[in-house]
């Protein structure tokens, strides 16, 4: 039962922002608890919009850091309870009775101390489950683009292509897939050395002699997807600095495989 | 809390920068962005949002905020749509600077009247008859031009 008409409306997009009335909100999340689809579509909505604000990532100055931290230190700091003890010396009845206030300001306190402590340890669990549950998300991701480089790779017709070292590194090599047809491209990079810091390895397809981006490196999982690459004569991995470049550094050639 | 701002932080920033071009009040916008997520972390619905659209959300919202502040208008004595042209243009500038190469370009695979929609929309806080209004496109074409730009973008990341 999938309301195409609902879901096109731009309406769920809107919900994602965060910017609809109560009323409206209300809605979708009946109708996305009675039709899957429409979860599936907020779904892919958020993906995007946090793909989108990832790709977009500025770091902010290490300044903001710090002042942030000592503000939330200080703000934990007034929360906690200041105690104060009117010392008397007085007869014994009054030393008494300010004993008794003492002893039950010290229960207080006490008691005061251990929900604080329960309010910590809540907030922690809290934060804790979030963690988890966006870790879930993240997870489940990992799987489907695992499933997809499975699929990929049990392909009759996938290409096996040895990328060789050259003069700028001559041990270096890479092993790469390339299913045409999907235009899927797997990198795997085990056989290259770990770049210098600030630098990163960069993928390039060759056609017609024009060399085309095809996908920055990482040299933290093994097997990796590419962009997609559609037609090349060759594929070639070159060191450049962290974040790529537009066109390869040549003098930084790693290495080169021809496609035929 | 340490945890929360090395994860997010970068993308955060990225969010208010859009919105606000000066560096100064971005940080300061940032720091009140990560106070208040601090502050409502126990409001946080896992069913309802991600944690990163949540947090998303409290930037933008916290920018705009900012944005619509009086101290904000007295720093910008400009007309609203100049102010948004001279904004995007120093954004631009900025971006290219800081940015990757290659993601930066996502925007400009959608052309100038779904991206200038997109940005107001998703970036400078309009909501869908604001657009309409100020900008005199009928809210039907407002409505279509998110959704295609939005498809645009999803089939480029491989989101299907």
């Amino acid at each position: 039962m999938k309301d195409l008409k609902y879901i096109d409306s731009g309406i769920l997009e809107a919900y994602v922002l965060n910017v609809l009335s109560a009323d409206e909100a209300q809605e979708v999340e009946t109708r996305m608890a009675g039709d899957p689809a429409i979860r599936i579509e907020v779904d892919k909505i958020e993906q995007t919009l946090i793909e989108l604000a990832e790709g977009y990532t500025v770091i902010p100055p290490p300044t903001v850091k710090e002042s942030l931290l000592s503000q939330v230190e200080a703000n934990s700091i007034k929360k906690k309870p200041v105690a104060q003890f009117p010392v008397l010396f007085w007869q014994y009845a009054v030393a008494a009775s300010v004993l008794l206030m003492m002893s039950f300001m010290w229960l207080w306190i006490q008691s005061d101390n251990t929900l604080a402590l329960a309010q910590q340890q809540l907030e922690a669990v809290a934060l804790e489950q979030t963690r988890v549950a966006d870790l879930y998300n993240t997870t489940t991701h990992l799987v489907e683009e695992q499933e997809t480089l499975i699929a990929a790779l049990a392909d009759p017709q996938l290409q096996r292509i040895q990328l060789a070292g050259q003069v700028y590194d001559p041990q270096a090599n890479a092993l790469l897939f390339w299913q045409q047809q999907r235009q899927v491209v797997l990198l795997d990079p085990s056989g290259l050395q770990t770049p210098p810091a600030g630098y990163q390895y960069q993928l390039w397809y060759l056609l017609d002699g024009q060399p085309f981006d095809a996908g920055l490196i990482s040299m933290d999982s093994e097997l990796q997807k590419m962009k997609l690459v559609k037609n090349a004569d060759a594929f070639a991995i070159t060191l450049e600095p962290t974040g790529g470049s537009q066109s390869p550094t040549l003098e930084k050639l790693t290495v080169l495989g021809s496609t035929i | 809390m340490s945890y929360l701002y090395d994860h997010y932080s970068g993308m955060l920033y990225g969010v208010i920068s859009r919105i606000v071009s000066d560096e100064n009040i971005g940080k300061e916008v940032l720091q009140d962005c990560f106070l208040k997520i601090w502050d409502r972390i126990s409001t946080y619905d896992a069913n309802k949002a991600r944690l990163a659209t949540w947090m998303i959300n409290i930037a933008r919202n916290s920018a705009i905020d900012k944005t619509r502040s009086k101290e904000y208008s007295q720093l910008k004595k400009t007309d609203s749509d100049v102010n948004f042209v001279y904004e995007n243009t120093i954004q631009r500038s900025v971006q290219t600077k800081e940015e990757e190469i290659g993601v930066s370009q996502w925007l400009d695979l959608l052309d100038e009247d779904h991206r200038l929609i997109f940005e107001l929309f998703y970036f400078k806080g309009f909501t869908q008859s604001e657009i309409t209004k100020n900008y005199h496109v009928p809210l039907g074409t407002v409505k279509t031009r998110l959704r295609n730009g939005l498809m645009k973008l999803r089939k480029h990341l491989n989101i299907s």
